[in-house]
């Protein structure tokens, strides 16, 4: 028999490293004599976007084109030291680092723009390659601000420096403020039990997180797909099994994670309740993505077929003995 | 490092050939999806010269065949094939439906049905239903042709009685009775990639009164060696399959495979799920 069942799980995550450990990113711009940018960052990329990202925050603060803005990242060579792409940090961390950078190169095109079209004008930069005075029709293109930087010898180059690092909590109360940012999600998990032969089906997934702001959907929405698949695959596969401390699943045949054919319809919903602190009012998403999908799973079985299961994976063979033992 | 050969045969013969002048080193290698896999593992202990002879593409043993009311199938006919044959859907449902659930999209289109039974897996997925239509296995070597029912071909776990220099060439069996239901039932981790943890198949057949006259039924990863489970078939010969018949059988497979393999740690799953889809799976042939 098939029983069908919902679930929901919640969670709440920290962004950054907390507790007073060192946290910090930081990140330099540089203006080339065509208007265009090259954005240096220590924060690697990988996978999750943040490449995208960080070009999106400067671009954005800038006033320029997306597409003007190159971004050298994670060279030890060249790049500002970012801490590690982990803790959910980056867009944070980085975002905000490159963020106070772009400020910087936004008020050296604007100051060199007055300089250029004349003071007290009050001027923006477009994102048609040009800056505007408000006011009047005056314009003037970014590449001839920008040359005439580089021709009168004026600095063109801006730095970020953003620190993360929070006060420790009491250390006999616990309480203080660990980390500067927490990121909330809710799961729901539509499952169907085979009660015959333990299987598990999920047959839909709404993820909601706030995630502060959304500065790209796209890879947003990649990153909790993903969490999703791999808090699917912890909930029902995963299963690290030894013997005599030998591990026996030592290959993706034994060691199991979902297929494209175990994976259901996966319905993301961002919510932006803006973070003060944050780029943009943006916190993060990397880990919490992948948190409350086995709770929501685990919660919809219960809901199915009446049974807790606390040890994961929830496996054919747990599954079916709880099943058992309830008589079912 | 292993001193490899590689010889493609494009005849029977040729294949006989090379087993007898490599014997002792020689592979057959069909599709690659069983053999690729243990030649890895075997590189860890073993240095040996190795031999492959490539039959994959003999186009004798890749057909699949009518004559009268035998059916034959290469041992080269792929997973694949099988599952997308309208003759075998028709004839045969259950084989056609076994081979679609092998492993993904990948495997089935290079894993052969001869490959399926020679590496002998006990959660071979074509294997149940191939024993619940009595099929023989074909062989040729240098000796001659020699024809064993494939319920006799297999040892144990992981081994049959083909001798070095023998070919399987094909599997025949004798098509179902008109109007046969057939049913096949994979238990896996997952959907796809994925390893029996038990099979079974399952023809029933009724006369005009709607009385069983023709009954079949076999499970993988349940007995060491697969058979026809005449415990669970003469149950319904001569009769309807009654919720307490259904009952019966859901029952007394548990106790079969008990006493054939005795009690090990997968019983405690394994003994209520095979009696339960025992249960659905004939029930649903009515």
């Amino acid at each position: 028999m098939k029983k069908r069942g919902v679930g929901v799980g919640s969670m709440f995550y920290a962004i950054g490293y907390g507790f007073n450990r060192p946290d910090h990113a930081a990140a330099s711009i540089e203006i080339a004599d065509d208007g265009t940018i090259t954005l240096l960052t220590g924060c690697c990329e990988i996978g999750q976007g943040s490449d995208t990202i960080l070009s999106q925050i400067a671009a954005e603060v800038i006033g320029i084109d997306y597409d003007d803005v190159q971004i050298i990242s994670a060279d030890t060579a060249f790049t500002p030291d970012s801490g590690a792409s982990t803790a959910s940090r980056q867009t944070f961390v980085s975002g905000n680092a490159v963020k106070m950078a772009a400020e910087e190169i936004r008020d050296i095109l604007l100051a060199q723009a007055e300089d250029m079209l004349g003071e007290g004008k009050d001027l923006f930069i477009g994102a048609d390659h040009k800056i505007h005075a408000r006011d009047t029709e005056e314009s003037i293109e970014i590449a001839d601000v920008a040359k005439a930087l580089h021709d009168k010898g004026k600095p063109f180059i801006g730095f970020g420096w953003f620190n993360n690092t929070t006060p420790d909590v009491d250390p006999e109360t616990n309480q203080g403020d660990a980390y500067a940012s927490y990121t909330f999600a809710t799961h729901v998990a539509e499952v169907e039990v085979d009660t015959e032969t333990g299987q598990v089906s999920v047959l839909r997934i709404a993820a909601a997180h706030d995630v502060g702001k959304v500065i790209n959907l796209d890879t947003c929405e990649g990153q909790v797909e993903g969490g999703v698949a791999q808090g699917l695959g912890w909930a029902l596969f995963e299963d690290v099994e030894s013997e005599d401390s030998v591990v026996q699943s030592d290959n993706f045949d034994t060691f199991l994670m979902p297929t494209v054919l175990d994976m259901p319809e996966i319905i993301s919903i961002m919510v932006e309740d803006p973070e003060i602190n944050g780029p943009f009012g943006a916190k993060g998403v990397g880990e919490p993505a992948l948190i409350p999908t086995a709770p929501a799973i685990l919660n919809a079985i219960y809901d199915a077929v009446g049974i807790r299961i606390y040890d994961l994976p929830a496996n054919l063979e747990r599954v079916k003995a709880a099943l058992e033992e309830k008589g079912a | 490092m292993r001193d490899v050969k590689f010889l493609k045969a494009t005849s029977i013969g040729e294949a006989i050939t090379f087993l007898d002048e490599y014997r002792g080193q020689a592979q057959l290698i069909a599709g690659g999806t069983d053999v690729l896999v243990q030649l890895r593992e075997e590189e860890k202990t073993i240095s040996s010269p190795l031999c492959l002879v490539d039959v994959f593409d003999i186009m004798d043993m890749r057909a699949i065949q009518e004559e009268g009311d035998l059916i034959r199938i290469g041992s080269m006919v792929t997973h694949t094939e099988i599952a997308e044959s309208a003759f075998l859907n028709q004839a045969v449902p259950f084989l056609s439906l076994a081979c679609s659930q092998v492993g993904g999209p990948q495997i089935r289109n290079r894993g052969t049905v001869g490959g399926n039974i020679v590496n002998a897996s006990p959660a071979a997925d074509s294997v149940p239903v191939l024993i619940a239509l009595d099929a023989m296995v074909h062989l040729r070597s240098n000796k001659g042709k020699r024809e064993v029912p494939l319920s006799a071909f297999f040892v144990g776990p992981y081994k049959t009685s083909i001798d070095e220099g023998e070919l399987l060439t094909e599997i025949t069996f004798k098509r179902l009775p008109e109007g046969s239901k057939t049913n096949f039932v994979k238990v896996g981790r997952r959907r796809a990639l994925s390893i029996s943890r038990m099979n079974l198949a399952v023809s029933m057949h009724c006369d005009a009164q709607g009385h069983v006259d023709d009954m079949r039924f076999a499970a993988g990863s349940v007995m060491p060696r697969p058979r026809r489970i005449k415990e669970i078939e003469s149950l319904f010969l001569g009769k309807t399959a009654t919720p307490e018949l259904l009952q019966k059988a859901k029952e007394e497979i548990g106790e079969v495979m008990v006493r054939e393999s005795g009690i090990r740690k997968s019983t405690i799953y394994k003994k209520p799920v095979i009696g339960d889809i025992t249960y659905s799976a004939i029930e649903s042939l009515k």
